[in-house]
């Protein structure tokens, strides 16, 4: 049994947790519903008809607000946690985590800004401005942001990542400080508007919310799954991977350009929430050990389960009000964290 | 499981008030926004509101009502589980997503703007009484508000002396702002007959010394909650600068509720009458006095 | 194209510069398949230098590199490395794989999917060469730094193996974190890949090392080669003291019967 779930069951055991969240998550909420309601909710549409009845209005709830919601989070989770391992990769640290080349930080400027100078102007075009204005004001400062890290770091055409972590933490504390005078001009208004973004919130997922996330997370993703072995050889060095055949700046650029994707389009549409893309690799390199090839797919699956559960906590403690995701995941993760590395010490 | 029998025990009470009142035809009405909830009750729909935002603290009936939360931070599913049949909001309602979501739930959803004058507290009693049907109440609240706005004008007078008055907004001594045009303290300060002390800037500024001496408040307004942050009176006092202003030297404080003060909402005229009052004290006797001859 | 490039990994008048100080000048050497150079000088001599420039690493700013008569920028990274190995001088990797997956990793240039037998079959044997088999499980973490410089040595040994014709190994101070057994192993090692078609480079320290084990010997000075040949002709005490600054007696060696350099 041990060795089944270190071993080829760790890909089937993660993808159980997720379902068993996303099946949980489903069913609590402010509105309950049983299992049984969900499962002849979800079968409904299948064809599928279960013995037990339920109101057309939970259905109408579930397809519309709970599917997306739970949907997004598995995307924002496994989003959070690929591209916090393959940064984790490149810069040969495990303790590196997204937020370092200016993903989270640039899109905070970006959305903030939205949020403060955009809300003067915005407001006349469309009453409804900010749904779309500030997902794609952050998406592109987070891109902005990446590149000019990456642009900083350059050097006779080489990448240099101790240059880039530098260039990025520069940036980042300038960033912090474009936000700050933000703040420093903001109304009262836009200033609590500031703080429940820079919380985030898995609120108000739609459909089409699920569809970009979904496409801007997958194919990503799916282009990290097949860098795996790349991403194994690299730990061992920038010069020895070249040594073994390795394109090392195509890499480099092509991991930083899908992080970015990754990581900018969760943080565009549900705000900040720290904590997940450092915990979830590290979680499963505890588990699995650093092989990319089981580590990349099952720190996705932990990722979005880890999401998941934040979720739940936050959308049930305070009903029928919610917690910030952002708190849920730092308050409860940061100590569960710290237990697992006590226990755990010597093992990374 | 036991989170999904704290879950059942939870939409059980949700469901109870409505199995209850079904015969009726009532409404469940969930208010979001402090002034929104005071006009839902002020035009006598008080008993169909099922649950508030935290911002509504007033009337005191609302205060055991279930909570959606802060009305910038709402949640689709908890507003929806309170079975609501007309959700009535502020324009500061938040994120925006949820309330797109709200407004397509097909739950009739009424907006009342927020702005920071006397119109603009009649636009928001007009639109709220037209959606709940009551329009003749909203007119009488109306017309009430503009008498004794009028009255409040009268008694002001134009050969008044305005003092210079600060306003504060404090939580906790780390974080004191000051107000500057544009802000509803600003409206209410010159409402009241006050001029504002500050100038120069919109919106709220963090509190300096420097910019305490410059202003030079003859009255420091400050709403109840934020002087209990600093410890009451004396705690405003201690922080540095505010015994060297005018305001300082004479002890010239005026408290007054959040709500009552900022809201905007059916009590505007109590808000104006009794900043008016406490702005000027030589006029308050006079004050009282025509205020029982008149109602 | 002759046999004689056919066969070998040359430099050519290859002159590296960094801010404008030079680290190699005008520098030309040729490692044949089948051969063993060992490479010696002064620290800051550009040893290094020379090793990069010939692993494709590091561009030269004037000169060029080619293997098997091809410029190194004609090849492609993977074809490269199916030919051409690298021990580096020290290794950062700062993650606990398992030993006998950082010897895989040598093969990662010559697998497609997922490794086959044969591949796992070469692993093992690499790491039995090294001397390391008994460590396969071991998180590599714990190891000694010797033990560590011997994972990477069945590492690039995986990755040459199991190729025919010329193929060539750049070591850069190979032993330098070996006890005494393990130095003259690893030598005896890279003397066994010649006699299989690989020409090896090492970058060395100990004169009498390689005075052992070297076919050939290149000796650098501020970034110029300053003597170059059999160990017999270049290992003579004003050749020794031009390139290193020190005074040397060479005497011969009991048994094997090449020079050994005692220093004065």
């Amino acid at each position: 049994m041990k060795s089944f779930f270190h071993g080829n069951g760790a890909l089937p055991v993660s993808v159980a947790l997720v379902l068993a969240i996303g099946l949980t998550s489903l069913s609590l909420g402010a509105v309950h519903m049983s299992l049984g309601q969900v499962g002849a909710i979800l079968g409904q549409p299948l064809g599928i008809r279960l013995p037990v009845s339920y109101e057309a209005g939970d259905a109408a709830l579930l397809w519309t607000i709970r599917m997306p919601r739970v949907l997004c989070g598995v995307f924002v989770g496994a989003g959070l946690a690929l591209g916090g391992a393959v940064l984790q990769g490149l810069f040969r640290n495990p303790l590196a985590d997204p937020t370092l080349i200016g993903v989270s930080s640039g899109a905070a400027l970006s959305s903030v800004s939205c949020l403060v100078v955009g809300d003067a102007f915005l407001r006349r075009v469309s009453p409804d401005w900010n749904l779309f204005a500030v997902p794609l004001a952050s998406f592109a400062g987070g891109f902005l942001l990446v590149s000019l890290v990456w642009r900083l770091s350059r050097q006779e055409g080489c990448t240099q990542v101790s240059t880039m972590l530098l260039a990025g933490i520069a940036l980042n504390s300038l960033c912090g400080a474009g936000i700050g005078i933000l703040t420093f001009v903001a109304n009262d208004a836009q200033l609590r508007n500031i703080t429940f973004w820079s919380l985030g919130s898995l609120g108000g997922m739609t459909w089409s919310m699920v569809g970009i996330l979904g496409i801007f997370t997958l194919v990503p993703a799916l282009y990290l799954l097949r860098q795996a072995r790349a991403l194994n050889v690299l730990l061992l060095g920038e010069a020895e991977a070249g040594h073994l055949g390795i394109d090392v700046e195509s890499l480099k650029r092509r991991i930083v350009l899908s992080a970015a994707l990754i990581v900018g389009v969760a943080v565009s549409f549900v705000g900040i929430i720290g904590f997940v893309g450092l915990v979830a690799p590290h979680l499963v390199r505890l588990w699995l050990g650093p092989d990319y090839r089981r580590l990349l797919p099952c720190a996705a699956l932990i990722g979005a389960a880890l999401i998941g559960a934040a979720d739940l906590v936050a959308r049930l403690v305070v009903v029928p009000a919610e917690l910030p995701i952002g708190v849920v995941t730092a308050l409860l993760g940061a100590p569960f964290f710290l237990w697992i590395l006590r226990r755990e010490r010597g093992g990374l | 499981m036991k989170w999904m029998r704290w879950g059942g025990w939870l939409a059980a009470l949700s469901f109870f008030p409505m199995i209850a009142v079904s015969a009726e035809k009532r409404e469940r009405i969930v208010a979001i926004g402090g002034p929104v909830t005071e006009i839902v009750f002020a035009l006598g729909r008080g008993s169909e509101v099922v649950a508030v935002d935290s911002s509504s603290v007033y009337p005191e009936a609302v205060t055991k009502l279930p909570q959606v939360g802060y009305q910038r931070s709402l949640s689709t599913e908890g507003v929806l589980s309170l079975r609501p049949t007309r959700i009535v909001a502020s324009t500061e309602a938040g994120p925006p997503q949820v309330v797109a979501q709200l407004k397509a739930s097909g739950i009739p959803y009424v907006e009342a703007p927020a702005q920071h004058s006397v119109e603009g507290a009649r636009v928001k009693i007009t639109v709220l009484a037209k959606a709940l049907d009551r329009e003749a109440e909203g007119r009488a609240l109306c017309a009430e508000l503009d008498r004794r706005m009028a009255r409040v004008k009268a008694l002001l007078g134009a050969n008044l002396v305005r003092p210079k008055v600060l306003f504060v907004y404090a939580r906790g001594a780390g974080t004191m702002n000051i107000a500057g045009a544009d802000t509803a303290a600003d409206a209410m300060i010159a409402l009241a007959g006050g001029v504002n002390a500050v100038s120069g800037y919109d919106g709220y500024k963090p509190m300096t010394p420097e910019a305490l001496a410059a202003a030079a408040p003859e009255v420091i307004l400050i709403p109840n909650r934020g002087l209990e942050s600093l410890g009451g009176v004396d705690g405003l006092f201690r922080q540095p600068g505010v015994s060297l202003t005018p305001a300082g030297r004479n002890r010239r404080i005026v408290a007054l509720d959040d709500l009552l003060l900022l809201g905007f909402g059916p009590r505007l005229a109590d808000a104006v009458e009794q900043l008016a009052g406490a702005l000027h004290p030589a006029l308050a006797e006079r004050w009282v006095g025509e205020k029982t001859a008149g109602d | 194209m002759n046999h004689r490039e056919e066969n070998s990994l040359c430099l050519e008048n290859a002159t590296v510069a960094v801010g404008g100080k030079c680290l190699l000048e005008k520098v030309s050497c040729r490692l044949a398949a089948g051969e063993m150079l060992a490479v010696l000088g002064a620290n800051g001599a550009g040893k290094s230098t020379l090793l990069k420039t010939l692993a494709g690493e590091r561009i030269p700013n004037a000169g060029e590199v080619r293997l098997r008569g091809r410029p190194m920028g004609d090849w492609a990274p993977i074809e490269l490395a199916r030919q051409r190995a690298v021990l580096p001088q020290s290794s950062s990797l700062a993650f606990p794989f398992a030993v006998e997956e950082v010897v895989m990793m040598g093969r990662a240039p010559h697998v497609a999917g997922v490794e086959s037998e044969r591949d796992r079959k070469l692993a093992r044997e690499a790491m039995r060469q090294a001397d390391i088999a008994h460590l396969a499980r071991r998180n590599y973490l714990t190891l000694s730094g010797g033990e560590q410089q011997r994972v990477h040595w069945a590492r690039v040994l995986a990755q040459l193996a199991g190729t025919e014709g010329s193929r060539f190994l750049l070591l850069d101070e190979p032993v330098s974190s070996l006890d005494m057994t393990h130095q003259h192993r690893c030598l005896e090692l890279a003397r066994q890949l010649t006699r299989q078609g690989v020409g090896v480079l090492a970058v060395l320290h100990d004169l009498n090392l390689a005075a052992m084990y070297a076919d050939r010997v290149l000796l650098l000075r501020a970034g110029k080669p300053s003597a170059e040949g059999t160990p017999e002709s270049v290992f003579t005490p004003e050749k020794i003291e031009w390139t290193f600054d020190c005074r040397v007696r060479v005497e011969r060696h009991p048994t094997r019967h090449c020079p050994l350099i005692v220093a004065l």
